[in-house]
């Protein structure tokens, strides 16, 4: 950790996020490390199920009311989270640190129009009441919609699943805030939204001071976009480096998989090469190693104990295979 | 029944001893039976029995509800009466889930004009407020039990038929009722054994919502003098009688509307106990 | 907006056929079992030539068809005919122009009454989920359904009427008179019939606000950092109103059926108790205009609340 300006925007050490359900509970998100830089791109990369969407949600403090959150460190820009009452954190909330949902047409409320919402959200900024329609245009094309006025009238229904989720980032980014957290942003969109979304992002990185947390299940959309990249399974995160080693020369069993699929399915092999086996039952989770029923490199002391995080930065890796290297 | 079926009622018998508002209404709902049937005929008074000595007492421990103006201990006389009303609202309502559920499915499963027919008849009925109905029924077939039951009946059948005919759209498609009309089984037989019990539930929880509605109504109606005639008394009548004096006496009125409101619990939570339990499996039936 | 104006004319139109249809059906199920009006009214020992002059003055003497046909076009003229026994020789339609007003009114003040009670008991039973709060309401809601409503105003009267005279027991002065006493002596008698609705609606508002918490776009308000209230009144509550609106509708039948007997045990002149007067009075003519009245009104409220509904789902445009 660094001296009194800090140079990382987020920095989480040990988040566990644990589920209370009528049988018992479980534990979905299990000791995550992670430290954002300012202005830098991290992927977060797990399959469904993998704790990924809770972990940003958690950060952000908007689980619901079986879940709690614990965690060693919670810092956001030198502010420890924790400390924070909910009046104060959803202060916190859209200025600072702000979230792209998965979902973009069911993310507006369905009884107002899209005017309300940029009116809404220029507000929160602090903008002038009267003085609503400029910035809410402006924010609109910003993020390639070439005739807002049209756009700002129409009900969310009536809105296609890529119009929404431009509308939803130019929302996002006209909060202005350090932090997005960006959850599957293009998942539910078709190909060529997709490809459209992603220059989008793209081309605002550049432009942005904002540090990103983008979270997926798609390693080629990571690779593109991210400056470093996290891969997580079972609630942990198992490598993490930047984002060319992490593609060059991937040390977790786990990272090889995903990167042997990704490009079987790229390059259209004659079999689609998959990683054998389920995700661990959360609520009775193996001993060792959570990766271990699948891996195919597997050790005995795999079984017997979890490994830490080995390897030397920036590029770590939670494997005994490293361990030593 | 098949062993599935015995499985899945099984399972339902398990759900429904685990819930509180089930458990509850049921509850509620055999007191009142028991009450009206064994302990109408434990009390050691009759319902006509008039003691001239003691009229308009308060309640005590002789008369746990007091007397009437003719001596007459009201808790026999509610008891009696529940026995009256039950029988009249259950009637009606079976005679309304009988013909409304027999007519629903036929018009799902035929389909064309008469199923259109029949809907919009079932609508216009429906158009109607229920107890205007009802009233109007009573002025056209004559006042009495019978004929409260028969207004019942017609105020809601169309709630049956409508239940009972878009269950069936669904259940229609089905593939075990595909396969019971590609092995050429009659069409009767598979309303009957196919379609039938699977659209059960939704109906059985309707009727007992709506005996809870038929007592209402028929309570309303003998209170106004135009349901249940005297001497036959149904829990309307007691409390039409209850009103005369009820300045004097309100015990008899309250005590009787609170024999109602226990019976209208009982069903109305058992209903609603029951509609919790089907849900669930409803939509898990609907997705497979 | 005329493609609005044409839909209304649509509806409009559907709900006059539905009258219509209805008027027919109880016009002949009154003829086939009524039984013979003329024997009704003037008893049954009336002399021949008293019978034949009442029927012919009453058109009973002609065709079954003629008769439904001077009866039909009477009754779209608004012409209803005249009472036969208990206001001898009014026109019904004069009735009911001095009744339904009143009807209207009470019935008006127990929805008002109903929605009141129902905003809030339904709003705290869902912002206080699972707490003492909410169980507390919801069991007031379930007991309010199953108390008749007419026994609940007896209730009312012996509390607030003869233990402490706050209310009136009895009678009912009417708003044309004097509002400030219309709203005081109809007190007792809309709350009456607003308990069991008013139990109902809490429940389906407790219902909806929760499913509407649920979606997920209340956790996107919620990350954008809105406070607690404003997505409560415009992401929850604005889009629980449907479902609650709709069923403040379908109650409307119920309602209706309650006035009938409050309004014979308030003595409240309108046009419920005409009608169990009527019925008393075997005054047929008078049940079955009553009868289609209420049926009318049902349809216009709920041609109204439809349109409440549309205006508030921008999902839904005409």
């Amino acid at each position: 950790m660094s001296g009194p300006a800090s140079q990382s925007v987020m920095e989480v050490r040990d988040l566990r996020t644990r589920f209370h359900l009528h049988g018992g509970s479980i534990e979905v998100v299990r000791g995550l490390d992670l430290t954002i830089a300012r202005g830098e791109m991290l992927g977060l990369i797990g399959e469904s199920g993998s704790g990924k969407t809770v972990t940003g949600l958690s950060m952000l403090r908007l689980l619901p009311i079986n879940a709690r959150v614990s965690s060693a460190v919670l810092r956001f820009d030198g502010i420890d989270l924790r400390d924070l009452d909910d009046r104060k954190f959803q202060e916190l909330r859209g200025r600072r640190i702000a979230m792209i949902f998965q979902n973009p047409v069911g993310a507006f409320n369905p009884a107002k129009r899209v005017e309300w919402h940029l009116r809404e959200i220029i507000r929160r900024r602090g903008g002038a009441d009267a003085a609503w329609r400029e910035p809410a245009s402006a924010a609109l094309q910003a993020v390639g919609i070439p005739r807002p006025e049209r756009v700002l009238r129409l009900y969310p229904h009536q809105l296609s699943g890529g119009m929404a989720q431009r509308i939803l980032i130019a929302m996002v980014l006209a909060l202005e805030p350090d932090l997005i957290i960006a959850d599957e942003p293009t998942t539910n969109l078709d190909n060529i939204v997709e490809r459209q979304i992603l220059g989008l992002f793209r081309r605002l990185q550049s432009r942005l001071k904002a540090a990103f947390l983008f979270i997926t299940h798609d390693m080629t959309v990571a690779a593109e976009l991210c400056d470093r990249i996290a891969v997580m399974y079972a609630g942990e995160i198992v490598e993490i480096g930047p984002t060319r080693e992490l593609f060059a020369a991937p040390r977790h069993p786990y990272t090889q998989g995903l990167i042997a699929t990704a490009t079987s399915l790229r390059g259209r092999a004659a079999r689609l090469r998959e990683i054998a086996g389920e995700l661990p039952n959360l609520a009775a989770p193996p001993s060792g190693c959570l990766f271990s029923p699948r891996c195919a490199h597997v050790m005995d002391r795999c079984r017997a104990s979890e490994p830490a995080m080995f390897g030397s930065a920036p590029h770590q890796t939670r494997c005994f295979l490293v361990e030593g290297r | 029944m098949t062993p599935r079926r015995r499985a899945r009622y099984g399972r339902l018998l398990a759900a429904f001893l685990v819930n509180p508002t089930a458990l509850l209404g049921a509850g509620v709902t055999l007191f009142v039976l028991v009450a009206c049937t064994l302990g109408a005929a434990l009390m050691p008074y009759g319902p006509d029995h008039a003691d001239f000595m003691d009229l308009l007492s308060p309640p005590s421990w002789q008369h746990l509800f007091g007397t009437d103006s003719f001596g007459r201990d009201v808790l026999t006389r509610v008891l009696y009466g529940a026995r009256v009303s039950l029988v009249v609202s259950a009637a009606g309502i079976a005679i309304a889930a009988a013909v409304g559920t027999a007519l629903g499915m036929t018009s799902a499963y035929k389909g064309g004009a008469a199923d259109v027919v029949l809907m919009r008849f079932a609508d216009l009925l429906f158009a109607f407020p229920s107890f205007v109905l009802a009233l109007f029924l009573m002025v056209v077939l004559g006042f009495g039990a019978a004929n409260v039951s028969v207004a019942i009946a017609l105020t809601y059948f169309p709630i049956f038929a409508r239940l009972a005919r878009n269950m069936t759209l669904l259940v229609r498609e089905e593939p075990f009722v595909q396969a019971a009309r590609l092995m050429a089984e009659p069409p009767l037989l598979i309303l009957l054994r196919e379609i039938l019990p699977n659209i059960a539930a939704p109906l059985i929880v309707q009727a007992t919502i709506g005996i809870a509605f038929g007592i209402v109504i028929e309570a309303g109606l003998s209170f106004l003098g135009v349901g249940v005639q005297p001497p036959t008394a149904s829990l309307g009548v007691i409390m039409a009688d209850g009103r005369e004096y009820f300045q004097r006496a309100p015990w008899v009125l309250t005590m009787t509307g609170v024999a109602i409101s226990c019976a209208l619990l009982g069903l109305n939570l058992f209903g609603d106990g029951l509609r919790d339990l089907m849900d669930p499996r409803l939509r898990q039936r609907a997705q497979q | 907006m005329p493609r609005s104006a044409l839909y209304l004319a649509g509806r409009l139109a559907g709900a006059a056929l539905t009258v219509l249809a209805g008027a027919l059906v109880v016009y002949f199920v009154m003829r086939a079992a009524g039984g013979d009006p003329a024997l009704a009214v003037l008893g049954e020992n009336a002399r021949p030539e008293a019978v034949a002059a009442f029927r012919h003055a009453h058109h009973l003497d002609e065709p079954f068809l003629a008769q439904f046909w001077i009866w039909l076009s009477g009754m779209l003229r608004g012409d209803f005919g005249r009472s036969l026994t208990i206001a001898g020789g009014i026109p019904i339609s004069q009735l009911i122009a001095q009744r339904l007003p009143i009807t209207a009114f009470v019935g008006l003040y127990a929805v008002l009454i109903a929605v009141g009670i129902s905003l809030t008991m339904g709003t705290i039973a869902a912002l206080r989920r699972g707490r003492a709060a909410d169980t507390i309401a919801t069991s007031i809601a379930v007991l309010g359904i199953s108390m008749p409503d007419f026994w609940l105003s007896y209730m009312l009267v012996f509390a607030f009427a003869l233990g402490w005279h706050i209310f009136p027991a009895y009678g009912f002065v009417s708003p044309m008179e004097s509002p400030i006493g219309a709203l005081y002596s109809g007190f007792l008698p809309a709350v009456a019939i607003a308990a069991p609705m008013a139990a109902v609606f809490s429940r389906m508002l407790r219902t909806s606000l929760l499913e509407a918490a649920s979606r997920e776009c209340v956790v996107v308000a919620q990350s954008f950092g809105f406070p607690a209230p404003f997505v409560f009144v415009h992401y929850i509550f604005r889009n629980a109103l449907i479902p609650y609106v709709t069923i403040i509708g379908l109650q409307i039948r119920y309602l209706l059926g309650g006035v009938v007997v409050i309004e014979r045990i308030f003595g409240i002149q309108g046009l419920g108790s005409l009608m169990v007067d009527a019925a008393f009075a075997r005054d047929y003519p008078t049940v079955l205009a009553c009868t289609i009245v209420f049926l009318t009104v049902v349809l216009l409220v709920n041609l109204a609340v439809d349109f409440i509904c549309v205006a508030l789902d921008p999902r839904r445009s005409i």
